[in-house]
């Protein structure tokens, strides 16, 4: 055993790791049984606070959504809760049919769900799940009214439950990851701070209807990440593969169809605020609180659509300057070749005179 | 079997007509490395083990996830668990359908030297499942040794060959009959692929993740260290901060999330641009280390070697050896530079950056605008308060509930009920 022991290099693989340092994989069952019966978010509607995401399972909810396209996908997260934080440590996805406008866990997702989970603890992983995440292709990390009621459905049986929500155009446009992780107050309860300005993001003119109705029944989370040393590491060495990518990239031209689409909305938008305008002028009530809330919205709109398209054309001028004309060099060779002659010559001067 | 002697399955012969083309996954490597952490600090017994998953395309192999494994002893052998791999191999097939995902081989830690006996039965098992499968062998005693190798992964990819037995077993020859055919591994090249989205993730991953140190959350005090992404749409770095002091902070902040996400992604490319320089600087510096050219310099008077011999046959120093291939590939990349902007095509380019970059300012100009529209109805609005207030003064009481309604403005002071209306541009108040 001690031969094929060393064969598996599972001693080295131990030492990888540093307990102290990547305490978060680690699971505890009995820790994790005490919280499940102490259940303190029962008495405390706002308990949780915090998540934090492992790099594994953010690449695999953010890979996922975007190869779903412009439909939603939905999938699990397992993981365990430390004090007031929930802690994801994997995810994996659901065989749902997501059409454009609601994703619903249908009954064979279900038994997808229990097998898998089941099968994982046969293999020796006792992670629960811990919350579900779905994807907003285009639309902002906003929970709609199904979602919500999915979520408080959840939180009653499910407890505790997370929802996190991806875009993954935004991610793509923006170039960071678009991620949001919410938790639903119950039916009856509505929380002291109605709307305490959660960040502003752009909400297409669609969607903005089932945002505003559903905005005070939930709250968001603070979403950290993390990732092991050994992850580091990795990373690290990944970076020298990835610099060429980064470089090469062209984000204006990949993201064409979905920057067409802002301009788009953004224009309704405008139009929107201009109807508005006009007809208040009359009555005067759309000046209440002294602010335009509407147009300050479309400004803040096509500010955010700015940035990312100068961040584009920027990505473009740096490539250009790095590599146009760069095989022009016939010049420079002109230039080395008459140094060599210069050399050339002093060299024969000196063979002359000595 | 921990011999220092080459490894007996490592395939003799060389690879340059295996042609298959391996493309890599980072997901794969964050996989590996999640469950070698998380089998170490929950303290695992089992060996690691695991399958890998992709698609095939003729020649081209892509390795996009995995998935680990379970495993049982069977009499010395320790082999896939066969019907929880077939449910969970089914599992990962349902949910990825688009592109479908097959099994394309399985991972697993071993020493630099390559794959050992006790590899076999697993990878046979494979094999009857896939018969180009692959074996993605993880190194990390090269990870504890640091990144001597010069950024190379600490990982070997080995694809398995039926090769007939070595010269020693002749004495086995039996007329009409083959030699036993032994499984051999031979190692492939592959290449790191990746996605857009994949990309962003792993750069946000690694350049925002904290470690994953174990702090209580209800001690508020040990939570600083880490940064962290405040809830939707602000990025503030104190994590805990409450609504209102998270507006003061973005008040007093002098970059705008706009611009601090441009500063972002221009780091990024420095970076990129910084490894880019260093690359060529490492390759000029390989290049003036090899002896002088004898097209452009003067033979040295001592030697007689006439034109036509080659450089390095020169007497006076000990040249290094000339790397012919290497030297090859690098007139090849700067014979490619001119084909970048080719000049048939130049004109072309030009106009089509020009129409992007106009495309560009005139957003930008939007945005602006819209900046200035904001600006000017302040003002109107501020003027109209100033002239509410003046006009007070001066005409006093003005009745009140005549049409319109009272009018506030932002202070919440009353200014009274006045017919304002909205013309064009401004105020007009009767």
């Amino acid at each position: 055993m001690d031969t094929s022991q060393k064969a598996w290099e599972l001693e080295n693989a131990i030492k990888l790791v540093d307990p102290q340092r990547d305490a978060l994989y680690s699971y505890d069952e009995a820790e994790q049984k005490s919280v499940a019966d102490a259940k303190p978010w029962k008495k405390d509607l706002h308990h949780f606070k915090k998540i934090r995401i492992s790099a594994v399972a953010l690449l695999k909810m953010v890979m996922h959504a975007r190869s779903g396209g412009s439909i939603e996908v939905m999938g699990l997260m397992q993981g365990k809760i430390q004090g007031d934080a929930f802690i994801v440590t994997d995810a994996f996805r659901l065989p749902v049919d997501g059409t454009e406008t609601r994703v619903n866990a249908s009954d064979s997702a279900n038994e997808y769900m229990v097998q898998y989970l089941q099968s994982c603890r046969d293999n020796g992983r006792q992670d629960n799940a811990v919350g579900w995440y779905h994807s907003h292709p285009g639309y902002g990390c906003w929970l709609s009214g199904i979602d919500v009621d999915t979520q408080i459905n959840q939180q009653n049986f499910l407890e505790p439950f997370v929802a996190v929500v991806i875009d993954p155009d935004r991610t793509i446009s923006a170039g960071k990851v678009e991620i949001g992780a919410f938790r639903t107050y119950p039916k009856d309860y509505t929380p002291l701070s109605a709307g305490k300005g959660d960040g502003y993001q752009t909400i297409p003119l669609n969607k903005i209807e089932d945002f505003g109705a559903h905005a005070s029944r939930y709250y968001s989370l603070e979403i950290s990440h993390f990732k092991s040393t050994l992850d580091t590491h990795l990373l690290e060495l990944l970076w020298n593969k990835y610099w060429v990518s980064t470089l090469s990239q062209s984000p204006l031209f990949t993201n064409r169809e979905y920057s067409s689409k802002q301009m788009l909305d953004l224009g309704g938008k405008v139009r929107q605020a201009e109807r508005s305008i006009k007809a208040g002028s009359r009555g005067g009530q759309h000046r209440i609180g002294g602010k335009d809330t509407q147009l300050d919205k479309v400004i803040c709109d096509s500010n955010k659509i700015a940035g990312e398209e100068v961040t584009g054309l920027l990505a473009n001028e740096v490539k250009g300057k790095l590599f146009n004309g760069v095989g022009a060099g016939h010049r420079r060779e002109e230039k080395r070749d008459e140094n060599t002659t210069q050399a050339q010559r002093v060299l024969d001067g000196l063979a002359s005179c000595s | 079997m921990a011999s220092t002697a080459p490894n007996s399955l490592l395939s003799t012969h060389k690879s340059s007509d295996s042609s298959l083309n391996i493309h890599l996954h980072p997901l794969i490597l964050l996989t590996i490395s999640d469950y070698i952490t998380r089998h170490t600090l929950r303290r695992y017994q089992t060996p690691i083990v695991g399958a890998l998953l992709g698609q095939q395309n003729g020649r081209d192999i892509t390795l996009e996830h995995a998935f680990e494994c379970d495993l049982i002893q069977n009499n010395d052998q320790i082999q896939l668990h066969e019907t929880w791999f077939k449910d969970r191999l089914q599992q990962y097939k349902d949910v990825h359908l688009a592109p479908a995902l097959e099994l394309m081989g399985w991972f697993t830690t071993t020493a630099v030297t390559g794959p050992e006996g006790i590899h076999v039965p697993i990878h046979q098992q494979i094999l009857q499942q896939n018969e180009t499968a692959v074996l993605l062998a993880f190194h990390p005693s090269s990870v504890l040794e640091g990144a001597a190798v010069g950024g190379k992964l600490p990982l070997t990819i080995y694809e398995s060959v039926y090769e007939s037995g070595e010269a020693g077993d002749r004495s086995m020859e039996i007329d009409g009959q083959d030699s036993p055919l032994d499984l051999r591994f031979r190692e492939l090249p592959y290449s790191v692929e990746t996605g857009e989205a994949e990309m962003i993730s792993v750069d946000f991953v690694a350049r925002s993740g904290g470690n994953a140190t174990a702090v209580d959350g209800t001690v508020k005090k040990n939570e600083k260290a880490q940064a962290s992404q405040a809830p939707v749409g602000q990025v503030d770095e104190k994590g805990k901060a409450t609504a209102k002091e998270t507006k003061a902070a973005e008040d007093s902040s002098i970059l705008s999330a706009e611009d601090e996400e441009l500063v972002a992604s221009l780091t990024a490319r420095a970076n990129a641009v910084k490894m880019l320089h260093i690359r060529i600087r490492l390759l000029k510096s390989y290049l003036n280390s090899l002896p002088l050219s004898y097209l452009t310099t003067p033979a040295p008077p001592i030697s007689d070697a006439d034109s036509t011999s080659a450089p390095h046959t020169d007497t006076s120093t000990s040249t290094p050896e000339i790397n012919h291939p290497l030297l090859r590939s690098i007139l090849a990349i700067l014979s490619c530079l001119p084909l970048l902007l080719p000049p048939a095509h130049l004109s072309n380019f030009h106009q089509e950056t020009l129409a992007e970059k106009s495309d560009v300012e005139l957003i930008s100009l939007l945005g602006s605008l819209g900046r200035s529209v904001k600006d000017a109805r302040e003002m109107g609005r501020k003027f109209g308060v100033v002239e509410n207030v003046k006009s007070q003064g001066k005409k006093g009481y003005i009745n009140m509930g005549a049409l319109g309604e009272d009018m506030w403005d932002g202070e919440g002071k009353d200014v009274g009920s006045i017919t304002l209306t909205r013309g064009e541009d401004g105020w007009v108040y009767e």
